[in-house]
């Protein structure tokens, strides 16, 4: 079948030494980042992109992949040991993975965490191979206005169902587009929004953006928080394994996770936090039959189980859009969107056939991630702890070492640190008033292509503004996206996921 | 671990102040685009968007700045009817500045004096800023530190990195 004989060409090449070894890298890159506090994955490949720009794409690549990955595993770590999620995705973790280390079962916990994502990554991995050659030749006869609404849709829930406020959201995706203006428009060679700067007539560089709102913002956040004490870590008692008990509880919980996060993750709509706190109500619900454990509350595994592979499954189903659609849904996603163009690939529907090696090479080195990720962490977890131990002055000045290095090593130019340095305050500013941050960056990256889909859609049609409404498919889709802004309401009543404030 | 939005409701008159900056980036893209000339003879030109772009968000800036006022009114009434001593802010904003400002020392002196010897100083001051008071181990780190990236950036990697007053060559 063709997508078995291209997997193993992917798998081959990935197997070669050289990217094999960036795997590893990257896996261990990711974990150890997801770990400490200020980076993140997305920011950390933001990083390394003008390091990569010398190595092959799909080495490249695969690096990008481990580290995605790896990130995603070390802010399980965080949530189940410091009672501090990584990211949105992993708060439920923290609601049962935490008590759970309280009580002397973190290792458990962490066990659960990485298998479970193990099974939902290989799941996820296989399935997408079968589902995004399939998107892709369904993608291939999008058109502009089809197009046009379907970023519409990511946008709008991007901003509406992550976070605790629509608004903020909405707010965060306008700051986000307005920052997308700047530049030389590519369809009139007009400049617009550059003050007569000329490092602002290629835009705002993503690096110094991400940069900025990620690592420099926490660095900034770390300053104003120097009276407070820091979080107490739990050790971990015990080995890093399960018992028989344990998976008998547990498996489940990871198939249904993997259930719920795939397929609401290969949306193009906002990743990984439904799926994970759907998951977590699920398995909730399900342990209230009677005949069952309930220690939900107390550390319960199935809770740790089952968000955890949701949270796979989603990371994993957030790289269709990404791959078939050129969408990105997430910062993260958003990154690796930058990196791809930087090599003059463009994700979408042409992208497995125009290069079909590297599309199938980056599969193969999920995989291959997730096996290593297992290999890696269920020992290596200690180490990550002893870092997390490391005074807070040592860890932040590096990583803001390293920040001004990744922004400043490509071009040389201080403009670029200026421009970080604004974004960090800007981050800091953003986290203090609740304002997510994903909207800003999926909308200043996506902002010129939902323009430019938008004028091509009406040139299309002879200078007809309505055609969105007026064809079917986008103005179904359109349709989506206006009920998606009150989504977050009924959502939230399912899933019991309850936010401070409403609006 | 990345950013996690705090949530809103903790500080009225800092959800006021981000309302007015969403409004203010607003008003600035409807003023700036009265300056794009809309040259494209079919179809939409380079004005349209901006416009669009300027009205949401212009228009989620007066909604946050009515949400935010509306706060800010509740939570005055409120102190009134039962007055709270006011807990101590724990933030330390003047350690906030004080990063800021090396920053903007650190991408000063980088040129001039070179890029080991820069990133030195700021990992030390840094540090020190952050609570570290062991003067002689951040040194070493930050020397350390340093000169290794100099040495795999510019030497190894041929990404250059100023050189300043000292050069190496390896």
């Amino acid at each position: 079948m063709d997508v078995a004989s291209n997997l193993l060409a992917g798998f081959e090449n990935a197997l070669g030494p050289q990217t094999f070894l960036l795997a590893l890298v990257g896996v261990t890159v990711g974990t150890m980042v997801g770990v400490l506090p200020g980076l993140g994955p997305a920011s950390t490949m933001a990083l390394l992109l003008p390091l990569t720009l010398h190595f092959d794409p799909v080495d490249a690549f695969v690096l990008f992949a481990g580290i995605y990955y790896g990130g995603m595993y070390g802010g399980s770590t965080t949530a189940i040991l410091l009672n501090v999620p990584g990211e949105t995705s992993s708060v439920p973790t923290t609601l049962e993975g935490h008590p759970m280390a309280l009580r002397g079962r973190g290792g458990q916990a962490l066990a659960t965490a990485a298998i479970g994502s193990f099974v939902a990554g290989t799941i996820s991995t296989v399935a997408i191979s079968f589902l995004a050659p399939a998107m892709a030749s369904v993608a291939k006869s999008i058109q502009p206005a089809e197009y046009f609404a379907i970023v519409v849709l990511a946008f709008v829930t991007v901003s509406a169902l992550i976070g605790d406020s629509v608004v903020r959201g909405l707010a965060s995706l306008s700051v986000g587009l307005s920052i997308g203006l700047i530049g030389i428009d590519p369809l009139t060679g007009q400049a617009r929004y550059t003050f007569d700067v000329p490092q602002l007539y290629d835009g705002l560089r993503l690096v110094s953006i991400a940069v900025g709102l990620f690592a420099i913002s926490e660095a900034l956040s770390v300053a104003s928080r120097l009276r407070e004490r820091r979080a107490r870590v739990a050790t971990i008692e015990g080995r890093v394994r399960m018992s028989r008990s344990d998976v008998s509880r547990s498996w489940r919980p990871w198939l249904r996770g993997t259930a719920l996060g795939l397929p609401i993750g290969a949306l193009p709509a906002g990743g990984a936090e439904i799926p994970t706190f759907l998951s977590y109500s699920v398995e909730r619900r399900l342990a209230r039959r009677p005949g069952r454990t309930d220690e939900f509350g107390n550390g319960a595994i199935e809770g740790v189980a089952g968000p955890e592979a949701a949270n796979n499954a989603a990371f994993s189903g957030v790289l269709v859009p990404l791959l078939t659609l050129g969408i990105p849904t997430s910062a993260t996603a958003g990154v690796m969107l930058v990196a791809f163009q930087m090599y003059n690939i463009q994700p979408g529907p042409q992208l497995f056939e125009n290069e079909p090696l590297l599309v199938w090479t980056l599969l193969a080195s999920l995989y291959i991630g997730n096996v290593m990720l297992l290999a890696l962490n269920l020992p290596l977890v200690r180490v990550w702890v002893k870092l997390l131990a490391l005074p807070t002055a040592i860890l932040t000045a590096l990583i803001l070492v390293f920040a001004i290095l990744g922004v400043y090593s490509e071009t040389g130019d201080v403009f670029e640190i200026g421009v970080a340095v604004t974004f960090g305050v800007l981050g800091l500013l953003m986290r203090r008033s609740g304002f997510p941050v994903a909207p800003l960056i999926v909308g200043a990256l996506l902002g010129p292509m939902l323009e430019s889909h938008f004028r091509r859609a009406i040139a299309l049609s002879g200078g007809d503004t309505l055609v969105f409404v007026t064809r079917p498919i986008s103005a179904t889709i359109l349709a989506i996206a206006a009920l998606s802004l009150l989504a977050p309401m009924v959502l939230r009543r399912i899933s019991g996921y309850s936010p401070v404030d409403q609006d | 671990m990345e950013a996690q939005p705090s949530p809103p409701g903790d500080t009225p008159w800092l959800d006021a102040l981000a309302a007015v900056g969403v409004l203010a980036v607003g008003l600035t893209v409807l003023v700036g685009s009265r300056d794009i000339p809309d040259v494209q003879a079919t179809g939409v030109g380079p004005r349209v968007f901006p416009q669009i772009v300027g009205v949401l968000t212009t228009t989620t800036g007066c909604v946050l700045l009515g949400q935010a006022l509306r706060k800010v009114i509740a939570s005055r009434r409120q102190r009134r009817r039962d007055p709270q001593p006011r807990r101590a802010s724990t933030s330390t904003w003047r350690a906030v500045l004080v990063l800021l400002a090396a920053i903007v020392g650190y991408a000063a002196m980088l040129g001039p004096v070179g890029y080991w010897q820069a990133t030195t100083v700021f990992y030390v001051v840094v540090s020190r800023v952050l609570g570290s008071r062991r003067l002689l181990r951040d040194a070493v780190i930050g020397l350390s530190v340093g000169l290794a990236v100099y040495v795999v950036f510019d030497q190894l990697l041929g990404v250059a990195l100023p050189d300043g007053l000292i050069r190496w060559d390896l």
